[in-house]
């Protein structure tokens, strides 16, 4: 007779005895059967958990051997292509290294030096006046007009200087 | 023998200098200006011509060449220009390489004095007296000296 839910519950709960232990050689075998019961368990969960690490170690070796295999494709492809841009720049940066430090320091202390002495050569700076070289008007120590009234004018052309010394007599009037 | 004559050149160059500071080269031009038509320019103006088209002379428009010449100045001795009308001397007073000092006088055709000055102009540059005689009439003396 197949037992009911219900009798295995209660069974379960120790609210009645489990089927068979009241009789010694049914607890024999009760106990035997429980042993192969743990045995069985015990060894299909150790199947179990081989088959995903055995999974796992595969998944991983297959990545690993794709990663290998990329970098080794494209570096016969640059090698084919030759050296890029940024490695031959490199490599011109390393060979270059101490002449671009030389430099970008000289190029500093000049920028810093001109800065300084433009800073001094500003605050004492005064405008330039420009002056003809050759251009000396005539100097006039003395005039004496009797009887008129002298002006004195400067002309200046391309043909050179010159000064004018024009007298009125003083009793005209004259618009000049 | 070679140092004398060394020195003989020395002398002599510094001699002629200082005779060469003693004296000046001067040419002049006397011009006779008015105001009327038509404007006329003589060829023999035309080293003036832009100063002549520049006020104030250019209050004028008809100009005429009356007189012109060349003299050689001596430190302090006077010489006289030889213009037609009225009378004029040139004085050098003293020159200090391309600096002249002179003095001008300038007489009327009456002989009265109309102008005297000192000045002191550089060599090469035309020095312009006027002497105004009417509203519209000028008696010019141009005079450039080197």
């Amino acid at each position: 007779m197949k037992p009911h839910d219900i009798d295995l519950m209660q069974e379960a709960d120790g609210e009645r005895p489990r089927a068979g232990e009241s009789d010694p050689a049914d607890r024999d075998k009760l106990a035997a059967l429980d042993e192969l019961h743990e045995l069985v368990r015990g060894h299909l969960e150790a199947d179990a958990d081989a088959v995903p690490a055995a999974r796992f170690a595969e998944m991983w070796n297959a990545i690993d051997r794709s990663i290998g295999a990329a970098p080794a494709k494209d570096s016969a492809e640059h090698a084919a292509q030759g050296p890029g841009l940024w490695r031959r720049l490199s490599r011109w940066l390393d060979r270059y290294r101490g002449y671009l430090i030389t430099g970008t320091v000289s190029a500093g202390a000049v920028a810093a030096l001109a800065l300084l002495l433009r800073g001094g050569s500003e605050t004492d700076s005064k405008p330039i006046e420009t002056m003809p070289a050759a251009y000396h008007p005539t100097e006039i120590e003395s005039l004496d007009t009797p009887g008129g009234t002298p002006t004195v004018f400067h002309v200046k052309d391309e043909d050179g200087a010159s000064t004018v010394i024009w007298v009125s007599p003083d009793d005209t009037v004259e618009g000049i | 023998m070679k140092r004398l004559a060394i020195a003989f050149v020395v002398l002599a160059l510094a001699s002629g200098v200082a005779l060469a500071d003693d004296k000046a080269e001067c040419d002049f031009l006397e011009i006779g200006a008015s105001v009327s038509k038509p404007a006329s320019l003589p060829d023999e103006l035309k080293p003036l011509e832009k100063k002549l088209q520049q006020p104030p002379l250019s209050s004028y428009s008809v100009f005429a060449l009356e007189s012109k010449g060349h003299v050689q100045l001596a430190k302090l001795k006077p010489d006289a220009l030889k213009i037609v009308r009225g009378h004029a001397t040139v004085l050098l007073r003293d020159r200090h390489d391309k600096r002249i000092e002179l003095t001008m006088t300038l007489d009327d055709a009456k002989g009265k004095r109309v102008l005297e000055s000192k000045q002191s102009v550089s060599a090469g540059d035309w020095n312009v007296w006027v002497h105004s005689d009417g509203p519209s009439s000028g008696h010019i003396i141009a005079l450039m000296c080197k």
